[in-house]
């Protein structure tokens, strides 16, 4: 079912890393507080639906905090969450084994290349706080040109404003890609 | 080791699975359409008018009007119930203890602000009343006016419908009985006027002294609703060693509380199948709820009745006597067991209006009480919850997720103030997952919020800590 927002503007499909989800539920300040004021910025936001795959769920199942839990019990009650099935990707995947020259890279990045392939064939935006996954998908994306679109955004980056992006509903195209 | 939460859920699961199959045989209660109206009352100044489902959940801030919402109702009940004819309306009553009609009609920030008139609208499936009470300046509250619904008819009549207006509205064979009665030698002793009956207004014939009360459209499921309706109040009272015996019958006028321990004693003596299944399914919520796995009545006296419960949680081997007083045992207990003999005494299709059915229970308890509800609901009860458990709420939404009840049976309204302390009311759209959507700021935010504020002040202590 999709919702929209009371506007009648299309919803934006964000997909959240269980890193994000954990630091928030932790008490190691600044971190904490960012993806805390992160979330909450989404769970406030009418026009940000957050997407869950069968993977994602069980990333975030195995980073289960209290917090993290009661958020998403919320946006569940909200409607503000869309529950999709994984879409694997195999020439992404066949992408990161050529573009990627150290095997632990690979597979690091093939450990969470469902977020990925979320945001490549299912349009969502990536919020993720691992910057090493994030980094790699920028080399891939060198390679790969249609992976640069997806958009990648860290909450503690310095680059840009991600709770102003958040509050605004992610409507920046531009800002996070991996190219 | 036996697991009580195991223990909890089969007990549970067993009553559920009994409920939607009996469910299932009682249609004509599924199809029951019941919707209130209130205006003018207290902080509800519009009217408000709300649907009652298998299972309606008030829920919103303290002083919201939830409370004043069903105890309109609850003045007409106990106005229909009292032995005496107290007039327009029992103020001061079991239910509802009023002592001035000031305390009644919905006022505003000045002194005049005063609403002219109390208004309840009770419909079900389409047999509809709206009455109208108001009270003329040195004068007791009365019945101003009534507009009654039923089948295509709608009928509005006031203390001031004339005989001729009323004539009109009568059911053709009545007027038919008038019209012979006009022809014959009695002509002039032929009245025909409107005249108070409590809480409603009615039609009378009078032929030569003797008279006839005429309902204009019948009233009947909306009298009886009135009547039957079972009210379990918010302060239950504290446990006692001995409670009066009182008689038990299908209606339990006044509040629930009093009846309490005759009914489970009625029950034990019965041999009556479904009794047997009362005590059981009360056994078993009493065990799901945590608190108890037996609760026994025993008479003392031709007038008193000492209610026992187990002091263990589950069974034991030769433990068929391990019980002791209510009163020796925690609140949870003592104010919970009137909400769950109210819905095992209750009948398909009887409104059981239940105040924060949750006091003293522990969360875990107050989940499955959330499905305790969820299973009577599903037996074609009309239980009506006023509640702030958060806990409640999840588990209803939980068991719709999981099919036990259908969405539709259930209604989630949540009561608000505005800024002018008028009572609002949004009613929440239940999908098939039990997902609400957008919703007033509910209990979760409310938690949410207080787990931020919990890591931010455990964050800003450990701040302190390592400053040097």
């Amino acid at each position: 079912m999709t919702t929209r927002p009371r506007d009648g503007s299309p919803m934006v499909q964000l997909a959240v890393d269980a890193c994000v989800a954990k630091e928030a539920s932790n008490s190691k300040v600044p971190r904490s507080t960012t993806a805390r004021d992160a979330l909450e910025s989404v769970r406030k936001s009418k026009s940000i639906v957050v997407v869950f795959s069968p993977l994602l769920t069980e990333e975030w199942s195995r980073h289960a905090a209290r917090f993290s839990v009661l958020w998403k019990s919320t946006m569940v009650s909200r409607r503000r969450v869309r529950f999709v099935a994984d879409k694997p990707s195999r020439l992404l995947r066949a992408k990161v084994r050529d573009c990627l020259a150290d095997p632990a890279d690979v597979a690091a990045l093939l450990k969470d290349v469902y977020l990925l392939e979320l945001g490549l064939v299912q349009g969502s935006r990536i919020l993720s706080s691992d910057r090493r996954t994030g980094r790699l998908a920028a080399e891939v994306a060198i390679e790969f040109s249609p992976l640069g679109r997806v958009q990648w955004i860290d909450p503690h980056s310095r680059k840009y404003n991600c709770l102003a992006w958040l509050v605004a509903g992610c409507v920046d195209d531009d800002i996070g890609r991996l190219t | 080791m036996y697991s009580a939460t195991v223990a909890n859920s089969v007990g549970i699961e067993l009553m559920a699975q009994r409920g939607t199959r009996r469910a299932r045989r009682s249609p004509r209660f599924a199809r029951a359409n019941v919707r209130i109206g209130v205006g003018g009352y207290k902080s509800i100044r519009e009217e408000v008018i709300i649907d009652l489902r298998h299972l309606t959940l008030l829920a919103g801030a303290n002083s919201s009007g939830k409370s004043s919402f069903i105890q309109a109702l609850l003045l007409l009940k106990q106005t229909l119930e009292a032995q005496f004819d107290p007039g327009a309306l029992l103020l001061n009553g079991p239910n509802v203890a009023l002592t001035s009609t000031t305390q009644l009609f919905s006022r505003g920030k000045s002194k005049d602000d005063v609403a002219k008139r109390f208004v309840v609208t009770i419909d079900i499936s389409g047999q509809a009343v709206t009455i109208a009470f108001s009270k003329p300046r040195g004068q007791a509250i009365g019945v101003s006016s009534m507009r009654v619904a039923n089948a295509g008819e709608d009928i509005t009549i006031s203390s001031s419908t004339t005989s001729r207006e009323l004539e009109e509205n009568l059911p053709s064979r009545l007027q038919d009985l008038l019209r012979s009665a006009r022809e014959s030698a009695v002509k002039d002793e032929v009245e025909v006027r409107v005249r108070r009956e409590r809480c409603f207004l009615v039609g009378e014939i009078s032929i030569q002294g003797a008279r006839v009360t005429v309902p204009l459209v019948s009233m009947t499921n909306i009298r009886s609703t009135l009547l039957d309706a079972i009210h379990v109040p918010g302060l239950r009272g504290n446990p006692a060693r001995v409670y009066p015996s009182s008689a038990v019958g299908r209606a339990f006028p006044g509040t629930f509380e009093k009846y309490v321990a005759s009914l489970i004693h009625a029950w034990q003596v019965s041999t009556a199948p479904a009794d047997k299944r009362r005590i059981s399914n009360l056994n078993h919520a009493l065990q799901a709820l945590g608190l108890t796995w037996k609760v026994e009545a025993r008479p003392l006296d031709e007038t008193s009745v000492e209610l026992l419960v187990g002091r263990t949680l589950y069974a034991q081997q030769g433990g068929a006597w391990d019980l002791v007083n209510i009163a020796d045992v925690g609140f949870g207990v003592s104010q919970t067991l009137p909400v769950l003999v109210a819905l095992a005494a209750a009948r398909p299709g009887q409104i059981v209006y239940l105040e924060q059915p949750e006091i003293h229970l522990h969360p875990r308890a107050q989940t499955a009480l959330g499905r305790i509800l969820v299973e009577y609901a599903t037996r074609g009860i009309f239980v009506v919850a006023e509640t702030h458990s958060s806990l409640i709420i999840k588990s209803v939404q939980t068991e719709i997720a999981k099919k036990t009840i259908d969405p539709q049976r259930v209604a989630l309204h949540w009561f608000s103030r505005s800024a002018s302390g008028n009572t609002a009311v949004e009613t929440a759209s239940l999908d098939e997952q039990g997902r609400f959507g957008d919703w007033p700021a509910d209990f979760d935010e409310v938690t949410l919020q207080a787990e931020v504020e919990f890591l931010e002040a455990v964050e800003e202590s450990l701040d302190d800590d390592e400053a040097p």
